[in-house]
């Protein structure tokens, strides 16, 4: 099974720079312009199966990416929830607050922990491997799609490692229960 | 080739465990002097032409195309295809550049575009050598010191990196003999007001440690 995880495009909260989490923020223009690009690089691929976040940003760019497909919600695809630091701007999270973060995930803010995230993510990974897709397109988040690396990697990659830019693209081939990253995309390659 | 800038080997010999991920990929310590002086543009200037400064012609910090030849242009008349993955106003980026290979540079100081590019290179597998730079330690190192805690978890993300970047040449170049290596350019040391400096000819500025691994082919 071939898998696409397809970030959102650009939206309101990335262009303010502000924390997104499950705040329910709109693509902006731009946001829109990355969806058609990253439509572009997939024209050719024929999904049998497509999975969104609920979120609207990334609903919005499956829309715009994958027309006249209809795909199937799930909450598990929400980004990290960043609790009380849900659209608040990067410049206003302290330096001692974003090390904690960036260690543990949001609990002590009344989101998720890293833990708990991981979790998550695991519980989708585990309903495509017991699925029998052949091509399967995932509209989903920078922090959900950086998470999956670690989990395949078995490596812990910061934030700032790894550029996963707006409708980054990432491709992992899925035998039995074995993840395999076989490709990864940013938008000025795409 | 992974080429972090400004790791010494005092830094690595006194923090082993934020080397752990190089270490664990990696089965060759070669211990090295660098050129003098030691800074970026001489010192990258010889790892890749094999030559003295003299005689590659950047014997200060200056970033003038190398016009001798160098270990590029080798591998280009052997018929390879080499690929530099660096941001563009880094010494790297400029001193070989007008050769008939692939040149990847980003605008911003920050290693995420390089590395995320270098992770789509590898898996393309189109090219037959690729280096890669990141400049995040020096660039931290020279602000606030080169045993910061700011500064050493660069190198954590450094190994992180070069740790996945050796996880997928083991999966994705089976095909292929491959040399991966951690490959810095020069040291560091401390100076006053907790901030770092190289350039000098001393134990801390030059000694470095590059370190390598073989993955051997494995598929026909």
């Amino acid at each position: 099974m071939l898998i696409y995880f397809i970030r959102h495009g650009e939206s309101e909260t990335n262009l303010n720079i502000r924390l997104t989490g499950w705040y329910d923020t709109p693509l902006t223009e731009k946001g829109i312009e990355d969806a058609k690009k990253a439509g572009e690089f997939l024209k050719n691929v024929h999904f049998d199966k497509v999975f969104t976040s609920d979120l609207k940003r990334a609903k919005k760019t499956a829309d715009i990416a994958l027309p006249g497909y209809s795909y199937e919600e799930s909450k598990l695809l929400r980004e990290i929830n960043v609790g009380s630091l849900s659209n608040t701007p990067h410049s206003d999270i302290s330096k001692e607050t974003k090390k904690i973060t960036a260690k543990i995930g949001y609990s002590d803010f009344g989101g998720e922990s890293r833990d708990d995230f991981i979790s998550r993510i695991s519980l989708f990974m585990k309903q495509l491997e017991n699925s029998k897709y052949n091509t399967v397109a995932v509209f989903c988040h920078a922090g959900w799609m950086r998470a999956m690396l670690d989990i395949v990697t078995g490596l812990y990659l910061p934030r700032q490692s790894v550029n996963l830019g707006n409708c980054a693209i990432t491709i992992y081939k899925l035998n039995g229960t074995l993840w395999q990253l076989n490709g990864l995309f940013n938008i000025p390659s795409i | 080739m992974y080429n972090p800038d400004a790791i010494a080997q005092w830094i690595y010999e006194k923090y082993p465990h934020f080397f752990e991920s190089v270490t664990n990929n990696t089965d060759i310590e070669v211990p090295l002097s660098t050129v003098m002086p030691s800074v970026t543009p001489v010192c990258f200037g010889t790892m890749y032409t094999g030559t003295q400064p003299e005689v590659h012609g950047i014997q200060k910090y200056e970033k003038p195309v190398i016009t001798i030849d160098t270990f590029f242009d080798a591998l280009i008349r052997a018929g390879k295809k080499p690929a530099l993955i660096t941001y563009s106003r880094s010494s790297l980026s400029r001193i070989y550049l007008e050769r008939d290979m692939d040149y990847y540079q980003f605008e911003t100081g920050d290693i995420e575009d390089v590395n995320a590019k270098t992770m789509q290179v590898i898996l393309e597998d189109k090219h037959d050598v690729i280096v890669i730079y990141n400049g995040n330690y020096d660039k931290i190192m020279h602000k606030q010191g080169p045993e910061s805690p700011e500064a050493l978890a660069e190198i954590r993300l450094n190994s992180h990196i070069f740790a996945v970047i050796c996880r997928l040449v083991e999966e994705h170049w089976k095909n292929h003999n491959t040399l991966v290596g951690f490959a810095m350019d020069h040291g560091c040391h401390e100076i006053d007001d907790n901030c770092g400096s190289h350039g000098l000819d001393m134990d801390e500025d030059i000694n470095i440690v590059h370190l390598y691994k073989g993955f051997a082919r494995r598929e026909e």
